[in-house]
């Protein structure tokens, strides 16, 4: 009996030291909403969404950039990154292991120390002033993880099932599409949420190859209205950094499940 | 039976192989090329060949070396702090007290967040005049703590360590979590009958037994250092007098503000070739680990 009384004691201690981590945890967030009122209060927050330049009212124009990088983005990734994983994971050819590992020793290569080649080359297609930049570069940069976490989750899914298929007629693409695909749905919804979110707050690419306004994307908003109004006025940044920040919130609530078991999947082989 | 040698199968990496030799291995290529060059601007015209000059430079410029410094010191620490809070917070979370999945979701936030979010935010928590951490101090009587932080050489550093750290403490507890998912409840039964104490378990059986997260997590934590770029971009830009200064804030400055592309170039390769042989380290790991 004595016991049960330490050990809630114990119990109660943690609970609260939880709690404590768990406040410092929300400062952050309490301080850029604190500091999005100064001044003008929720004027700030009209200001974000009617700025305009050059007759184009900016905040939507960037969200709209930063949906359509996003999905294009994405759509690309998975198709390449599906394809690629099936072959690396079901297929047998020369130089299979020389690729992969090429693929995957890029994870670690900073998108940065590309800047000089790329713009280069980005000037050179003719696409300067364009999404394409942002979006090829965006899949470059996502397609070494995505494709390591498909690479895995096929490997969990056993051969015979190619075997079998390939016994009856099949061939490998049908198999692919018709077997391997639904069986990893829950796998394919994970690594999506992750790497919506990987592309969706990029900062890196869009800061180097977004020439101008009308192709800024959400993650530049905060700079963007940082600058525009006099450098010392904090209270508009603040809020466009919560008006960038709640969707991303509100996404990651209703998602957080498949996104932990998509940064997840990636590491750890259960 | 599957073919040994299917020609097909190279259909299927193409668009893969298209999107990184085309975006990253070109770019490498060429990086070592126009490193050996002098140049300005992205002007060919203005291209001249100098051997191993922008190296020479390079490993005797303080700014760079002190970049190299920054990285490896951030490296231990920020590795160290996330990892030991974030294991000792799973443990905790384990415990499955009240509420420890709100506490999760709280913990994890920051992960999902962008560095822009993260940056602006702690930037203003460090703010001299009307941050959130020299008012706590007036406020409990601690004015002589006060300090102007991100102004501050000696404590620049140390603010962006403190925003990283809260960022990607988060993604600790969901590897730990899983980890631990994986040690048997039977162990944690015997430790209590034999009356180890909390700490005792703790060090003796569950920091042993997630050796392959730690590892994992360590991998993670130094190619994202030799990474990171956004968060001291956003707060200090490398200064004050280069007291965060990180190998890419190095290169960025170089290029866009310097038009200096030749020693760019070779800060690029530099770096490439760490981020290369560390990669190689992690996939060599993650077999050995596997088998």
């Amino acid at each position: 009996m004595k016991n049960k009384g330490r050990f809630n004691y114990y119990k109660i201690l943690i609970e609260l030291f939880l709690i404590i981590i768990a406040g410092i945890w929300i400062i952050p967030a309490v301080t850029a909403v604190e500091t999005s009122l100064r001044v003008k209060g929720i004027q700030n927050y009209l200001l974000i969404f009617t700025t305009k330049i050059e007759d184009m009212l900016i905040f939507p124009r960037m969200a709209l950039n930063s949906a359509v990088i996003t999905s294009v983005s994405l759509f690309l990734i998975l198709l390449t990154s599906i394809l690629a994983a099936f072959a690396f994971s079901k297929l047998h050819f020369k130089g299979k292991t020389f690729f992969y590992i090429a693929i995957l020793s890029c994870f670690a290569i900073p998108i940065i120390s590309t800047l000089i080649p790329n713009s280069i080359l980005v000037i050179a297609l003719g696409i300067r002033n364009t999404y394409a930049p942002m979006i090829l570069l965006l899949v470059t940069a996502n397609l070494p993880l995505s494709i390591m976490i498909f690479r895995g989750n096929f490997d969990g899914i056993a051969d015979s099932y190619l075997e079998a298929a390939n016994i009856d007629g099949s061939t490998n693409l049908n198999t692919m599409m018709k077997i391997i695909i639904p069986m990893s749905k829950p796998a394919i919804v994970n690594v999506l949420v992750v790497m919506f979110i990987q592309v969706w707050n990029d900062f890196q690419i869009p800061l180097i190859f977004a020439t101008k306004p009308n192709l800024y994307t959400l993650t530049l908003a905060p700079s963007f209205y940082g600058l525009t109004q006099n450098r010392l006025d904090l209270p508009p940044l603040y809020a466009s950094i919560i008006v960038i920040a709640v969707p991303v919130i509100i996404f990651y609530i209703v998602m957080q499940d498949k996104i932990i078991k998509g940064m997840t999947l990636g590491g750890i082989k259960e | 039976m599957l073919k040994k040698n299917n020609k097909f199968a190279y259909l299927y990496i193409l668009p893969s192989i298209f999107f990184v030799f085309t975006f990253l291995v070109y770019p490498i290529l060429f990086n070592l090329a126009s490193s050996f060059t002098k140049w300005k601007g992205l002007s060919f015209s203005t291209a001249k060949f100098v051997g191993l000059k922008n190296y020479n430079v390079l490993f005797q410029d303080p700014i760079f070396l002190n970049s190299i410094k920054n990285c490896i010191i951030f490296m231990a620490l920020t590795i160290f702090f996330q990892l030991s809070i974030g294991l000792f917070l799973t443990v905790l979370l384990d415990m499955k007290l009240k509420g420890y999945k709100i506490f999760e979701t709280i913990y994890f936030l920051p992960v999902v967040l962008s560095s822009v979010i993260i940056g602006y935010t702690f930037s203003q928590i460090f703010e001299p005049s009307f941050g959130t951490l020299n008012m706590f101090l007036g406020a409990v009587g601690l004015d002589s703590f006060k300090q102007i932080w991100i102004g501050d050489p000696k404590y620049a550093l140390f603010t962006v360590l403190v925003a990283n750290i809260y960022q990607w403490t988060g993604m600790s507890i969901i590897y730990y979590r899983a980890g631990m998912a994986n040690i048997s409840n039977d162990i944690y039964e015997a430790c209590k009958i034999d009356g180890a104490s909390f700490w005792q378990t703790f060090f003796r059986i569950t920091v042993p037994l997630l050796k392959n997260i730690h590892l994992i997590l360590i991998l993670l934590g130094t190619i994202g250092t030799l990474k990171f770029f956004d968060l001291v971009y956003i707060m200090t830009k490398g200064g004050p007098a280069g007291s965060t200064e990180f190998p890419l804030t190095y290169l960025y400055r170089r290029f866009i503000l310097e038009s200096n592309s030749g020693l760019a170039s070779a800060v690029a390769v530099v770096i490439i070739v760490i981020a290369t042989l560390l990669s190689m380290i992690e996939i060599k790991s993650s077999k050995a680990l596997e088998s």
